[in-house]
């Protein structure tokens, strides 16, 4: 579980006084979850999936992880670009305590990088970045897996697996996605919420979410 | 706490040493992949990393000669001097004036939960600190073979060296922090490093110094660290001044608040 207790997020913008990302906020993420949250552009979504991951720190109120939480997906986060995709996937297994060549490998086989495994991670392609993320957390075990819109950039092929991984091995696993495309959303969660001035609006129905999305 | 009630988590030392493990396992894959990204794959560019300092040591001791050669030290060959005085002083500024851009560089290692604000500093600055013990002993090999000079007390000499490694460290600790929580500490830690460089005492001797102004520096660790490091590799050919006991004090200080200001900066930070 997330547990989310009056959490509250803001900036200061110089000369606009407090940018709002969340305002008292209180919700639950349960094991299993395939949560998507829909807001627009700028309405706070990445920061959102940091303060979940641990990575911000909310103005007030507090996060609590009862379960192991992925890095929070998104371009080039969490890897180097001048290292090649393997030498980061051993970076990863080191930082995580896991074998290093078992990761390179299990990152092979689900990314399918082929060569690229061996070119350094600024000659990816955003597809191939996705792809590459996606690998290293899903070889990983994680609870929750957080991913952000610019992960979902993969092609046909590599949406089946990812979807395919989804529905088998990692079948309790939560997942938390980010996007301001509606089309995402449906791809991989069952339920959904809306980000926008702040609020947190949760949907039981992923349709219902879309249409109040879309009405915005 | 509950916390630490809940099953698996065994709580008081095996919780300590377990993240002991957990933060020395990640301070090595970090120093692994510092030495990766500065140096690629190819080991020449490790390299680099010793020859930079002793390069410009080099330099500065050749400029220095070639205004003043007649030796006011003697005994001791000057540029043996201009390196031994020059060196720790470049790991120092090293440390502390690049200490904030190291933090800023690594923001995207910070999405790894098992990634500390500390650990990504301490990867750099044992790296520094490596290069400089390989230099120094480079340079005691190298003086030892050419100008037949050994150094006094190679435990003095090193117990200086870590001195300056964990002062530095403690003052880049503080100046990384500042430097996150405000723009203007940030552009004034590079003319500070700068301008305690007469105050270090890395350049004269505090014995060739008039006694009130010998005291005045003495105020400064660094003076006393960088009198240290000569007493180790000169010995009674040049009478030194220092208090181990005033130096460990304040590296003891710089730490302390330097793990304390990034604490209270951690929050702040925003990617």
């Amino acid at each position: 579980m997330i547990l989310l207790d009056g959490v509250s997020k803001f900036y200061a913008v110089r000369g606009f006084g407090r940018r709002w990302i969340l305002r008292d906020t209180t919700a639950v993420i349960r094991p299993g979850d395939r949560l998507g949250i829909l807001g627009r552009n700028g309405s706070g979504k990445s920061t959102l999936i940091r303060l979940l991951g641990g990575v911000e720190y909310p103005s007030s109120g507090a996060i609590e992880r009862r379960m192991t939480v992925s890095w929070p997906l998104a371009h080039g986060i969490g890897v180097h670009s001048q290292l090649t995709g393997s030498d980061n996937a051993r970076f990863v297994a080191r930082i995580y305590d896991l074998d290093p060549e078992e990761l390179v490998e299990a990152v092979d086989h689900f990314a399918e990088l082929g060569s690229y495994m061996d070119m350094p991670v600024a000659t990816y392609s955003a597809g191939m970045m996705s792809r590459l993320l996606l690998g290293l957390s899903m070889a990983m075990d994680f609870d929750c897996y957080l991913i952000d819109e610019a992960t979902s950039v993969g092609d046909h092929r590599f949406i089946e697996r990812t979807q395919l991984a989804l529905e088998t091995r990692l079948r309790d696993r939560a997942v938390v996605m980010v996007s301001h495309s509606a089309v995402h959303i449906r791809t991989f969660c069952r339920t959904a919420a809306i980000l926008h001035d702040g609020y947190l609006t949760f949907f039981e129905d992923l349709d219902e979410a879309i249409a109040t999305y879309e009405a915005l | 706490m509950s916390g630490a009630s809940r099953l698996g988590d065994p709580g008081g030392v095996s919780r300590t040493l377990r993240g002991a493990r957990l933060q020395l396992r990640v301070i090595q894959a970090l120093l692994l992949r510092e030495m990766q990204t500065r140096f690629g794959r190819n080991q020449l560019g490790f390299l680099w990393l010793f020859l930079e300092p002793l390069l410009l040591a080099g330099a500065i001791a050749t400029i220095r000669w070639a205004f003043a050669p007649t030796n006011p030290y003697p005994g001791i060959p000057i540029f043996v001097f201009a390196l031994v005085g020059y060196l720790p002083y470049f790991t120092f500024r090293a440390i502390v004036s690049r200490a904030p851009g190291t933090l800023q560089a690594n923001m995207t290692l910070l999405y790894h939960q098992q990634i500390k604000l500390l650990d990504v500093v301490l990867a750099r600055h044992a790296l520094e600190f490596a290069a400089i013990i390989t230099i120094m002993a480079l340079i005691v090999f190298g003086v030892a073979v050419w100008a037949d000079l050994l150094p006094n007390s190679i435990p003095i000499l090193l117990v200086g060296l870590v001195l300056l490694f964990l002062f530095a460290h403690g003052l880049g600790l503080c100046a990384a922090a500042a430097a996150a929580a405000s723009e203007i500490a940030e552009r004034l830690i590079h003319p500070l490093v700068y301008l305690s460089l007469p105050l270090s005492g890395a350049l004269i001797p505090l014995h060739s110094l008039d006694p009130s102004i010998r005291a005045v520096l003495l105020w400064n660790p660094q003076a006393h660290i960088h009198e240290m490091v000569r007493e180790g590799f000169f010995g009674h050919l040049l009478p030194s001044y220092f208090d181990i006991g005033y130096v460990v004090f304040w590296v003891g200080i710089v730490n302390l608040l330097g793990l304390a200001a990034l604490r209270a900066v951690r929050p702040r930070l925003e990617f």
